[in-house]
C-alpha cells in the first residue's frame, strides 16, 4: 500500500453542545498529496482533532466531502468505514494507552490489529511492524513495564500493523520526553519513507511541526495558513477569502482597506493610506 | 481470553460469583423443592406406625374351605418384595369357650400367626405344635385357673364341640412392629356384651394346623411390612401401582395406604411447588438486577477497548463477539460454583434441617435450572452490552461516557411501578390469592425504589446547590455527586428491594412460627399432656391433688369426654384456676371468663352411712273425678276412686362416685289427709352418695288427676348425725319437669251421659315450690299429676355452666344445650361465654369445671379419657412427669408436648418453604453488600479523581471524607428505610394470603400481628451491615483520592 491523498472540499462538522450549535469546522478547504507528511497546527478547539477524526471516518461531516484516496468517505457505510480503517487508515489517538488494549503485550496489539489479514498471509508480518518502530525487543513486554515513548510508539506500530495508506495521528508525542519524542518523529519518518504513507498529525508542539514538511494551520474552522518548509503562507479560500495570520490582523484591523498590487514576484498586499474625515466618511 | 479475565480480576470474580449466585438460586430451588418433598414423605412415614404402613390381604374361606394364608400369600406379586418384607399371614376363627364350670360362654378368638412364639414370652409349657395344642395367656390362666394340659372345648362354626389341650401359658412381648395391632391380649376380665354380660377371655394361640380343617369361616390375613427406606417419590408411586395392579385371589381384600400417603404427600408437594419458586424467584430478580449493574460496569470498563477494536476495523459484530466471548465465559464459569454451592446448601438443608431418611438427590432439573440462569445471565450481559456496541466510535472513544439522563424515569420504571401497582389492586381486590401474594413485597420495593431514584437524582441536585450556597461543603459535595452518579439509582433500587426482602421475610418466618407456635399450643393444650389409662376422674384428680408440693402446682388433672361424631361438641373438664396457669391461652382469646365455671358455694352432702333418718308431715289432698265440689253441667257419677295404698312417693337421689344416678324411697304418702311419719331408710350407698335431690311423684295408673298440698321434711340425720340440710338455701329452686305449663295426667272427666270431656275447669298443672317448714326444715308445696318433680341441692347447678367454642351443639341454644358429662350421660348446659377456640378441642369443645364434674361423679364412657396436664415447670419436665404418675400406679397411655407438635408442624411443606423465605433474605443481602463493591469498584476512578481534584483545589480533607461518607451511605439509609415501609406494607397485604399451614388450622383464628421487633432487628442488622460496607467503600474511596489519581496510568 502506498500513500493516499486526502482532499477536503467545503468541509463543515457542527455538534450540538449544551443546546447550542457549535460549527467545530466551518469549509475546509484541503489537499494532501499521497506520501506528504502534513502537521495540523492551530489553537485549542480550533477544530485540528475534529478534521482528523473526520478523515477516520469516525464522524459524519455536516457537510462537505471527504476523499481519500479512491474513497469518498462521507458517502461510504459503516461497514465499509470499518473495513476502510481496518486495511487503508491507520489512527493513533491522543494518549498511548488509548490504543492499547491493556491487557496484551505489543505484539499481541499489533497481531489483533492486524486481524485476519495477517491469518491469512496478508500484509506485513508483525515483526515487520515492531521492527520499523523499533520495539521488536519488547514486544512481549507487559504494557506496565514499557516507557510512556515505547508506549507511544506501540501505539504507532498498532496503527500501521496493516500497513496503511493514510496514518492519522493526535497528538503522538504529547506528555513525552524529547528523547521520546524524538523517537516516535522518527519513528512517523521512517514510516513514511519505507511504505510511503501519508501521515497527518495534529499537534500543538512547535518542534514536532518544525520536523514536518508541511504544516496546516486551522484556525476558527478553517484553513488559516500552510507552512511549507518553515515558511507559512496564507491561503485563498475557495470562496476567494484569505485568511490573514493574526500578527497580520493586529496591523490590519477589520474595515482596513488594501491593495493588490502585482508586481514581479506576485502579488503585493498594500495598506491603502486614504485619510478618514472625523465623521468616517473617506475624502 | 483468560489473560482478559485475569486482567480484571476483581471484577471478573465479581461477575463469576453474582453469576454463580444466580446460579445458585436457579439450582438450589428444584434441589430444595425435591427435598422438602422427600422430607415431608419421610416425616409422614416417620409419623405412622408399621400397622398403619403395612399392606393387608384379607380373605375368608367362604369361597374355598380349604383355603389356608399361604395359598393367599403365595398368589401375591413377587415385586411387592421390593418394597414390602415378607408376609405374616394369619388365621383366625372366632368361636367361644366355658372358661369355668358353671360360667357362661365367652367369646374367644382362635389365632395362628407365622412366627408367633417368637415374640411371646411363655411363662410355662412350649409353642404349640400339633392341631390339639393351644396357648392361654397368663392373666386368663390366672383367672381360671388353667394350667397344662387343661382341656379347653370351643365350638365350631356348627357348634360341634373342638377339644384343644393347654400346651404352654403366653405373655405377648411388645412388637408393634410384629403385631401390628393384633391384640391377643387385653380383653381377660373385661366386662362384654356377648348375649349377656361376660368375662372376656384373652386370644388363643393355636398352631396353623390347628385351624387347617373344619373352620369354614376362619379369615385368613397376610400382613407385609413396609420397608420404608425404600419408599422414595419415585418408588412410592411405582410401589402405588404395584399395589393398585394387584388382583388378590379367591375374593380377597387389599388395604394399603399408600395412596393415603401419596394424597397427604402430594398436598405438600403443591404447596412447595408454589411457595419456593415464588420466594426464590425474588432472590434471582434481586441477582439479575445485581448482574445488570455488574455486567454494565464490566462493558463501561471495556469500552476503550470496544473502541480500539472498531478503531482497527472490527465491525459492530466482532465487537460483539469480542465482547459477550470474555464476558460470557466470565459469566458461564460461575455456573459451575452456583450448582456446587446449590448441592452444598441443599446438603447442609438435608442434614441439618430435614428429618433423617432423605436422600441425596441431583435431577435433570437442576442442570436445566443452572443452564436457565446461564442463558438469563448471558442475556443480562448481552442487554448490558448492547447499547455500547450501538455508539458510535467517536462516542466510545470519550475518556468519559455520556451520561444517561437521569431526570426522566426509564420505561423499565415505568413497567415496574405499573406492575406494583397490579399487584396491590389484585390483593385488595381478591384477584390475587395464595402463594403469589408472596411477591407483593418485591414489586412495591421495586416501584419504590425506581421512583425513589428518580426523585433524589432530582432533590440531591437541588438539595446539593442550596448546601453549597449556605457554605455545607460536605453536605453540599455527598449531594451533588449523588445527583449525578447514575450508580445512585442501582443503590436505590437494589437496597430498597433487599431491605424489604428482609423485613418481610424476618416478618413472614416469625408469623408463620408464631402461629405454629400457638397451633400447638392450642392441639396440645398445654407443655405437656399425658393421657392416662384411668377412668376414674375423681381417683385420678385425687392422685395429681397429691403430688408433692414443686409438682402439683405444675400439673393439673383434666377430663375429655368426645363423642362418636367428630363434628360434635367434646367436653374439657378442668379447674379454672388451674387451666389459667397451666394451659396455654387460646390464640386471640385472652378474656377467659373462667369465674363463670366457679363451683357453687353449697358443699356436697356425702351420704356416706346406712340409714337416712328424716321426719315428714303432710297435708295433701288428691284432685279429679269425685273429689271436691261437683263442677256445674257434670250430669254423671261423682264419687271419688278407690284408691289402694299410699300412691304418693317421697324419696331422695342420689349419684354413685361412678355417676350412677339412683333413686331412694323415703316412703309413701296417701293422696288425702294430714299426718306424719318418721323416715329411717337405708341409704345402700357402700361407698358412699351424694344427695342429689327430693322428690315427689305420684304413682302412674292412680285415677285421679293430680295431688296438692304440702310436705315438710326436717330433722334430716344420717346414722343419727344430722345432716345440715334444713335450709331452703342450701337448695335449687325446683326444676325439670315439674316446671310444665301444660301439666296434667290427662285425666279429664268424660261426661258418661254425652261421652265428651268436661271443659268445665283446666286440667291441673304440675307446680313445685320449696320454703322453709313452719316448724324449722324444708316444705314442699306442690301439685304433681305423676311427673317426677325434685328440688336439687345446690352444690351442682341443674344446668352446668361452660365457655363454648364454636358453635353451638345441633338441637341446642346458647342458653341450653346438651354435652357429655365424665360419665358420658347428657347433661344440660349453657354457655356462659362464647370463644373462638379451648385448649385441645379446639372449636368444638365446652369448657367446664372440673370439680364440679366430679361432683356429678361418674366413670369414663369409652371415648372419654383423663389426662395430666403440666406446664414446663414440672420438675423434669415430661419424663418426670410420666415417672411421678407410674410412681403412683397410673398408666400413661400417650404424651403430648409442645414440643413434639410443634416439630410436626415444623416439619411441614409450608414449615421448610417459608424458612427459604429467611435464606431468600440473607442471600439478598448478600447480594447487595456485593453491589455495593461493585459500585465503588466501577465508580472509583471517577469519585477519586473528583475527591483528588476537590483535594488539589484546596477543600480539606476532613470534608472529603465526610462527603464521601455521606454521598456513600445516604442513598443506602434512605433506601433501607423506604424498604423497610414496602416490607410492613408488603407484610399487612400479603400475610393473610400466605399459607401457614399445610392443611388449614382448626381454629381460623391466625394472629397474623407483624412481628415489629423481629422485623426491627432484621431490618436494624440490615442497614447496619450496609452502612458499614458503604462506609469503609467510602473512607477508602477518599484515602486513595490523591493527586495522583488525576494522572492518567496504567
Amino acid at each position: 500500500m502506498t500513500g493516499l491523498a486526502v482532499m477536503t472540499a467545503g468541509l463543515v462538522h457542527i455538534y450540538r453542545a449544551e443546546h447550542h450549535d457549535v460549527a467545530a469546522l466551518a469549509g475546509v478547504d484541503l489537499s494532501v498529496h499521497a506520501g506528504e507528511m502534513v502537521a495540523l497546527l492551530g489553537p485549542s478547539g480550533a477544530g485540528k482533532s475534529t478534521l482528523l477524526t473526520l478523515f477516520g471516518g469516525l464522524l459524519r461531516p455536516s457537510a462537505g466531502r471527504i476523499r481519500i484516496g479512491d474513497h469518498e468517505i462521507s458517502r461510504m457505510s459503516e461497514t465499509d468505514l470499518d473495513t476502510l480503517r481496518g486495511r487503508e487508515v491507520g489512527i493513533v489517538l491522543q494518549g498511548a494507552s488509548r490504543n492499547l488494549i491493556p491487557h496484551k503485550t505489543i505484539r499481541e496489539n499489533v497481531s489483533f490489529a492486524q486481524g485476519s489479514r495477517r491469518a491469512k498471509g496478508e500484509g506485513v508480518s508483525t515483526d515487520e511492524v515492531l521492527d520499523l518502530v523499533r520495539l521488536r525487543d519488547r514486544a512481549d513486554a507487559p504494557l506496565s513495564s514499557l516507557t510512556p515513548g515505547e508506549l507511544q510508539r506501540g501505539a504507532l506500530a498498532v496503527a500501521v500493523s496493516t500497513r496503511p495508506g493514510l496514518l492519522l495521528g493526535d497528538e503522538p508525542t504529547s506528555q513525552l520526553d524529547h528523547d521520546a519524542r524524538d523517537q516516535v518523529l522518527q519513528t512517523l519518518t521512517d514510516i513514511n519513507a519505507s511504505w510511503g504513507t501519508t501521515i497527518i498529525v495534529v499537534t500543538h508542539d512547535p518542534e514536532v511541526a518544525s520536523r514536518m514538511p508541511r504544516t496546516v494551520t486551522i484556525r476558527d474552522g478553517r484553513v488559516g495558513a500552510e507552512g511549507r518548509e518553515g515558511e507559512e503562507f496564507a491561503v485563498v479560500s475557495a470562496d476567494g477569502s484569505v485568511p490573514l495570520p493574526p500578527h497580520v490582523l493586529e496591523t490590519l484591523s477589520p474595515g482596513t482597506l488594501v491593495r493588490l498590487v502585482e508586481s514581479e514576484q506576485g502579488w503585493t498586499l498594500i495598506r491603502d493610506e486614504i485619510e478618514e474625515v472625523s465623521d468616517g466618511e473617506p475624502q | 481470553m483468560w489473560k482478559a479475565i485475569r486482567y480484571r480480576g476483581g471484577q471478573s470474580l465479581v461477575l463469576i460469583l453474582i453469576s454463580a449466585l444466580v446460579a445458585t438460586c436457579a439450582a438450589f430451588a428444584p434441589l430444595f423443592s425435591r427435598s422438602i418433598d422427600q422430607a415431608l414423605l419421610r416425616a409422614t412415614l416417620g409419623r405412622m406406625e408399621a400397622a398403619d404402613l403395612k399392606l393387608g390381604v384379607l380373605a375368608a374361606r367362604t369361597a374355598d374351605e380349604g383355603l389356608a394364608a399361604g395359598d393367599v400369600e403365595g398368589a401375591m406379586p413377587p415385586s411387592l418384595s421390593r418394597w414390602y418384607e415378607p408376609g405374616l399371614s394369619m388365621t383366625t376363627a372366632n368361636t367361644d369357650v366355658v372358661p369355668a364350670a358353671g360360667k357362661m360362654p365367652s367369646p374367644v378368638r382362635l389365632v395362628a400367626r407365622d412366627e408367633v412364639c417368637d415374640h411371646l414370652t411363655l411363662s410355662s409349657g412350649e409353642c404349640p405344635t400339633e392341631g390339639t395344642d393351644l396357648l392361654v395367656s397368663d392373666a386368663d390362666a390366672k383367672a381360671w385357673g388353667w394350667k397344662l394340659g387343661t382341656i379347653l372345648t370351643v365350638r365350631n362354626h356348627d357348634g360341634r364341640p373342638v377339644p384343644f389341650t393347654v400346651s404352654g401359658v403366653y405373655t405377648a412381648t411388645d412388637d408393634p412392629d410384629y403385631w401390628l395391632r393384633t391384640e391377643v391380649q387385653g380383653k381377660s376380665g373385661q366386662l362384654i356384651m356377648y348375649g349377656d354380660l361376660v368375662t372376656g377371655v384373652d386370644d388363643f394361640i393355636v398352631a396353623p394346623t390347628g385351624l387347617a380343617q373344619g373352620w369354614p369361616k376362619a379369615q385368613l390375613s397376610v400382613d407385609y411390612r413396609l420397608k420404608t427406606p425404600t419408599i422414595t417419590l419415585d418408588s412410592l408411586a411405582e410401589a402405588g401401582t404395584a399395589v393398585g395392579a394387584i388382583r388378590p385371589p379367591h375374593q380377597a381384600t387389599v388395604d394399603s395406604p399408600l395412596p393415603r400417603i401419596a394424597e397427604q404427600v402430594d398436598n405438600g408437594q403443591a404447596l412447595v411447588r408454589q411457595l419456593v419458586p415464588l420466594l426464590i424467584a425474588q432472590l434471582v430478580a434481586v441477582a439479575l438486577a445485581v448482574l445488570v449493574l455488574v455486567a454494565g460496569a464490566a462493558v463501561a470498563q471495556r469500552r476503550p477497548e470496544i473502541a480500539v477494536a472498531r478503531l482497527r476495523g472490527r465491525s459492530r459484530e466482532a465487537s460483539r463477539r469480542l465482547v459477550m466471548a470474555e464476558l460470557g465465559l466470565t459469566v458461564l464459569l460461575g455456573l459451575p460454583l452456583g450448582v456446587l454451592v446449590a448441592v452444598g446448601l441443599g446438603e447442609v438443608v438435608r442434614r441439618f434441617i430435614l428429618p433423617p431418611g432423605v436422600p441425596f438427590e441431583f435431577g435433570w432439573q437442576v442442570p436445566l435450572a443452572a443452564l436457565v440462569a446461564g442463558l438469563a445471565s448471558l442475556a443480562v450481559v448481552y442487554a448490558a452490552a448492547r447499547p455500547v456496541l450501538h455508539e458510535p466510535i467517536a462516542s466510545l472513544l470519550r475518556r468519559v461516557p455520556p451520561a444517561a439522563t437521569a431526570r426522566t424515569m426509564r420505561v423499565s420504571d415505568v413497567v415496574l411501578v405499573v406492575l406494583a401497582a397490579v399487584g396491590v389492586v389484585g390483593i385488595v381486590t381478591g384477584q390475587i390469592t395464595g402463594p403469589m401474594a408472596i411477591l407483593t413485597p418485591i414489586l412495591l420495593a421495586l416501584a419504590a425504589g425506581a421512583l425513589l431514584g428518580t426523585l433524589v437524582v432530582v432533590v440531591a441536585t437541588r438539595l446539593g446547590r442550596r448546601a453549597l450556597l449556605r457554605g455545607g461543603l460536605g453536605s453540599a459535595l455527598a449531594a451533588l455527586a449523588l445527583g449525578r452518579r447514575p450508580t445512585t439509582r442501582h443503590v436505590l433500587l437494589v437496597v430498597t428491594a433487599v431491605s424489604a426482602l428482609v423485613v418481610f421475610a424476618a416478618n413472614a418466618v416469625a408469623v408463620a412460627d408464631r402461629n405454629r407456635e400457638n397451633r400447638a399450643q392450642l392441639t396440645v393444650g398445654a407443655f405437656a399432656a399425658l393421657r392416662t389409662s384411668s377412668k376414674d376422674p375423681t381417683a385420678l384428680a385425687r392422685v395429681v391433688d397429691q403430688l408433692p408440693v414443686g409438682q402439683r402446682e405444675h400439673a393439673m388433672p383434666v377430663g375429655i369426654v368426645a363423642q362418636r361424631d367428630p363434628d360434635s361438641t367434646t367436653t374439657l373438664a378442668a379447674r379454672p384456676e388451674q387451666l389459667r396457669r397451666i394451659a396455654f391461652a387460646p390464640p386471640a382469646q385472652t378474656n377467659l371468663d373462667l369465674d363463670a365455671l366457679a363451683l357453687p358455694d353449697q358443699q356436697p352432702v356425702a351420704l356416706d352411712g346406712d340409714r337416712l333418718r328424716v321426719t315428714v308431715a303432710y297435708d295433701l289432698s288428691a284432685m279429679g273425678t269425685g273429689f271436691g265440689p261437683r263442677p256445674p253441667g257434670f250430669t254423671g257419677e261423682w264419687e271419688p276412686p278407690t284408691i289402694i295404698g299410699n300412691p304418693l312417693r317421697l324419696g331422695i337421689a342420689v349419684t354413685t362416685p361412678d355417676g350412677e344416678v339412683l333413686t331412694r324411697d323415703l316412703g309413701s304418702l296417701p293422696v288425702q289427709g294430714k299426718g306424719s311419719l318418721a323416715v329411717n331408710a337405708p341409704v345402700l350407698c357402700p361407698e358412699s352418695c351424694r344427695l342429689q335431690s327430693v322428690f315427689v311423684q305420684l304413682e302412674q295408673g292412680v285415677e285421679i288427676d293430680a295431688v296438692k298440698g304440702t310436705v315438710d321434711l326436717s330433722g334430716f340425720a344420717l346414722d343419727g348425725t344430722p345432716l345440715d340440710i334444713d335450709d331452703p338455701s342450701g337448695w335449687l329452686a325446683p326444676q325439670g319437669e315439674a316446671e310444665s305449663p301444660s301439666g296434667g295426667s290427662g285425666n279429664v272427666p268424660i261426661d258418661p251421659a254425652t261421652g265428651f270431656p268436661i271443659e268445665v275447669q283446666p286440667p291441673p298443672a304440675d307446680r313445685l315450690a320449696l320454703a322453709a317448714g313452719p316448724a324449722g326444715g324444708l316444705r314442699l308445696s306442690f301439685v304433681n299429676t305423676g311427673r317426677n318433680a325434685s328440688v336439687s341441692r345446690a352444690d351442682a347447678p341443674a344446668v352446668v355452666p361452660s365457655l363454648l367454642s364454636g358453635r353451638i351443639p345441633s338441637g341446642g341454644t346458647e342458653n341450653a344445650f346438651d354435652i357429655q358429662s365424665l360419665a358420658g350421660r347428657t347433661t344440660p348446659a349453657l354457655a356462659a361465654q362464647r370463644i373462638p377456640a379451648l385448649p385441645y378441642v379446639g372449636n368444638r369443645g365446652a369448657l367446664v369445671n372440673l370439680d364440679l364434674m366430679l361432683r356429678i361423679g361418674g366413670t369414663l364412657p369409652s371415648t372419654g379419657a383423663m389426662e395430666v396436664w403440666i406446664d414446663d415447670g414440672f420438675p423434669g419436665g415430661v419424663a418426670g412427669a410420666e415417672q411421678a404418675l407410674r410412681d403412683r400406679g397410673v398408666e400413661v397411655l400417650t404424651t403430648r408436648s409442645l414440643a413434639q407438635e410443634k416439630r410436626l408442624l415444623d416439619e411441614s411443606a409450608t414449615g421448610w418453604g417459608l424458612l427459604l423465605g429467611l435464606f431468600t433474605a440473607v442471600l439478598s443481602l448478600l447480594l447487595a453488600a456485593v453491589m455495593l463493591v461493585v459500585v465503588a469498584m466501577t465508580t472509583g476512578r471517577i469519585v477519586t479523581r473528583d475527591i483528588a481534584a476537590l483535594r488539589v483545589a484546596g477543600v480539606s480533607g476532613r470534608d472529603l471524607r465526610r462527603a464521601a461518607v455521606r454521598e456513600s451511605v445516604a442513598p443506602v439509609v434512605l433506601a433501607a428505610v423506604v424498604g423497610a415501609l414496602c416490607g410492613v406494607a408488603g407484610a399487612t397485604l400479603a400475610m393473610p394470603l400466605i399459607p401457614l399451614f399445610d392443611t388449614p388450622a382448626p381454629v381460623p383464628a391466625l394472629d397474623l400481628r407483624p412481628a415489629w421487633l423481629v422485623m426491627g432487628a432484621a431490618w436494624l442488622a440490615t442497614l447496619l451491615a450496609l452502612a458499614v460496607v458503604a462506609t469503609a467503600l467510602a473512607l477508602r474511596a477518599a484515602r486513595q483520592g490523591v493527586s495522583d489519581r488525576l494522572r492518567e496510568a496504567w
